[in-house]
């Protein structure tokens, strides 16, 4: 039994000697790791979403997280080093981190670079839309060094993602639900094809009104929402955001003569799991799918 | 020198003693390693020091100058053309620092410097038409810098944006410096031409009765502190006020002959942002506040206050 047991730990030292790897990130920079990393530090809340689910049960190797990361629960009582976009570099460099998980879409580059020449490794990882999501999920599981548990949820995320596309295959051959996804007000935001919420969309078998445009949250006038006369209206939001969100819902009332003012189908959805790219997509897809094709009205 | 006069530098370098070492303790970790301290705090009190005192000479220059008590800094546009050549820097893929210097701000504000230069010889420097070409520069640029941020993707210009408000927590060792070197530099070049501003105080006749060649005089100093408003916000940004109240509130203290007026702002323009930049660091930690807010919240009241006091003093 002793041997085994000793067997087991030596085989366990010899994994961990063994350990050593090489990730090119989504900003051209390798990083090199020769231990599995166990003081990390996520500069987004998304991040850190995907960074539990793939470390389960060492969820205590996050030793810091950025404003708002709220989920998992247990994420709420670690450090926070500042918002996404202001991170603060001396609670970082304090917390003597041996990895940082950044993101390409948010987290400002000058601040990673900042990082990267004090000798922190930076793995920078990019969500613009699906495909890069889960090339964010291989890369961060081959840097914790649980590359097997990676790809499983991979395949579980694909998964869920053809089944909800395949039960909305009639909509797409049939007519699809013209949607307008807003994000922001007074300018409006609306969502481009170069989001992932876009992709979102192209999953559930809707059209988004504004596919054509080639940016992530463009800012289209609302005479221009008048002409493109959306079915839908849903205007996405934080779950901590409160009165704002209904105000903004508020505002299309008066507008009658879109569609979906005058056939009641202007939605508030407050949904993290969908706007924020990580495992709880799936759940954010279905709620968006819900909210599509409820026949309820508002 | 008279013993009042010995005070005042007295005072300034200890009230700058006092902000480098505040600075350097205070922060948003306590009890910080001496790792933390030199990578971190030590570049930024370097160039906070730096551009405060870049900023502070160059609002004496240019109030003497243009014989303004309004003008600061920003006056002449120089900084919008920094701006601007941050957000399109920052838009076509340029690193937005190199070592926490922004090369791109730099060059917008040497082209905005140029065209100011050349207005300046095209009016044969006739004082308003230098300022207002000035203002209106400032303007295109930063209609310009608005357009962008109406267009482009609002990730893209998240840096940019903080970096407009003043920020200089991306102050490297080496671009520090390099800051430093340089404003100290330009700053000793412009304090070298103390008789020249002295007797532009007096109006353009009288220091022409003082055998002072005005013309080229004005060029050189417009071209001087150029060179200094874009080295400054190209490392830190729009940093307001220290141009404006240091020069004032020096001015309160010495009088205004530059021979001490230009020395003593550059200590106080050092002292005050080194300080504020601290506050900002540990004012709302983890949260760091844009530097040109803090000075500015700091700045505008004592401004007030200064004013008030003159006019009371005047009745």
């Amino acid at each position: 039994m002793k041997t085994l047991r000793a067997t087991i730990f030596l085989f366990f030292i010899f994994l961990q000697l063994g350990f050593s790897e090489t990730i090119v990130d989504s900003t051209g920079n390798t990083i090199a790791l020769s231990t599995p990393p166990s003081r990390i530090i996520t500069l987004a809340p998304s991040l850190s979403e995907l960074a539990a689910d793939l470390l389960d049960d060492d969820i205590g190797k996050i030793i810091g997280v950025s404003e708002h990361t709220d989920y998992p629960p247990v994420l709420k009582n670690v450090p926070s080093v500042g918002s996404y976009v202001r991170f603060n570099l001396e609670k970082i460099v304090h917390l003597k981190p041996d990895l940082v998980i950044a993101t390409k879409d948010g987290n400002p580059k000058d601040r990673v670079l900042h990082l990267r020449e004090m000798g922190i490794p930076v793995l920078v990882v990019s969500t613009k839309n699906i495909s890069e999501i889960f090339q964010s999920i291989k890369m961060i599981s081959r840097a914790l060094a649980v590359a097997d548990r990676g790809d499983a949820l991979i395949r579980r995320l694909k998964r869920g993602i053809d089944k909800i596309k395949k039960r909305n295959l009639d909509k797409i051959n049939k007519s699809k639900k013209k949607v307008l996804l807003q994000i922001g007000d007074a300018p409006l935001v609306v969502v481009g094809n170069e989001s992932f919420l876009h992709d979102a969309l192209e999953i559930v078998g809707a059209e988004n009104i504004y596919k054509d445009l080639d940016s992530r949250y463009p800012r289209p006038s609302l005479e221009d929402v008048f002409s493109r006369n959306p079915e839908v209206v849903i205007v996405l939001s934080m779950s901590d955001v409160k009165d704002s969100i209904t105000k903004m819902a508020l505002k299309w009332i008066s507008y009658k003569t879109i569609a979906a003012v005058k056939n009641k189908r202007v939605h508030i959805l407050r949904a993290d799991s969908l706007l924020r790219p990580s495992m709880r997509l799936l759940e954010g897809l279905s709620l968006l799918e819900k909210t599509i094709y409820s026949t309820e009205e508002m | 020198m008279s013993s009042s006069l010995f005070r005042a530098y007295v005072i300034a370098v200890f009230v700058w003693l006092i902000s480098i070492v505040f600075a350097l303790n205070f922060g948003a970790v306590d009890s910080p390693a001496l790792d933390l301290i030199i990578q971190l705090r030590l570049p930024r009190v370097i160039l906070a020091s730096a551009v405060g005192m870049g900023l502070a000479v160059a609002g004496a220059i240019l109030q003497a100058l243009f014989s303004n008590p309004l003008c600061e800094p920003y006056t002449l546009g120089i900084s919008s053309g920094a701006a601007l050549g941050a957000v399109l820097g920052g838009a076509i893929g340029f690193q937005m620092s190199f070592s926490g210097i922004a090369g791109s701000a730099f060059f917008g504000s040497l082209l905005f410097a140029s065209v100011l230069y050349f207005i300046s010889l095209k009016s044969s420097n006739n004082l308003l038409t230098v300022l207002l070409g000035g203002v209106m520069l400032g303007f295109l640029g930063s209609s310009l810098v608005a357009l962008w941020m109406a267009l482009a993707d609002a990730n893209g210009i998240q840096g940019a944006l903080f970096w407009l408000l003043g920020d200089l927590s991306r102050a490297r060792m080496t671009g520090s410096i390099i800051a430093l070197i340089v404003i100290s530099f330009l700053t000793l070049m412009l304090w070298f031409r103390w008789r020249d501003l002295d007797g532009l105080l007096v109006g353009e006749e009288g220091a022409r009765t003082l055998g002072i060649n005005v013309f080229s005089v004005r060029r050189t100093l417009i071209l001087l502190t150029s060179l200094l408003v874009g080295i400054c916000v190209s490392a830190g940004g729009m940093i307001g006020f220290v141009g404006l109240v240091v020069p004032h509130f020096v001015r309160k203290i010495v009088g205004s002959m530059h021979f001490n007026v230009i020395p003593l702002c550059a200590l106080w323009g050092a002292s005050t942002l080194t300080f504020a930049d601290a506050l900002t660091r540990f004012m709302v930690s983890p949260h760091e506040l844009p530097v040109g807010v803090v000075t500015a919240l700091i700045g505008a009241p004592l401004f007030l206050w200064i004013m008030l006091q003159q006019k009371e003093r005047s009745l």
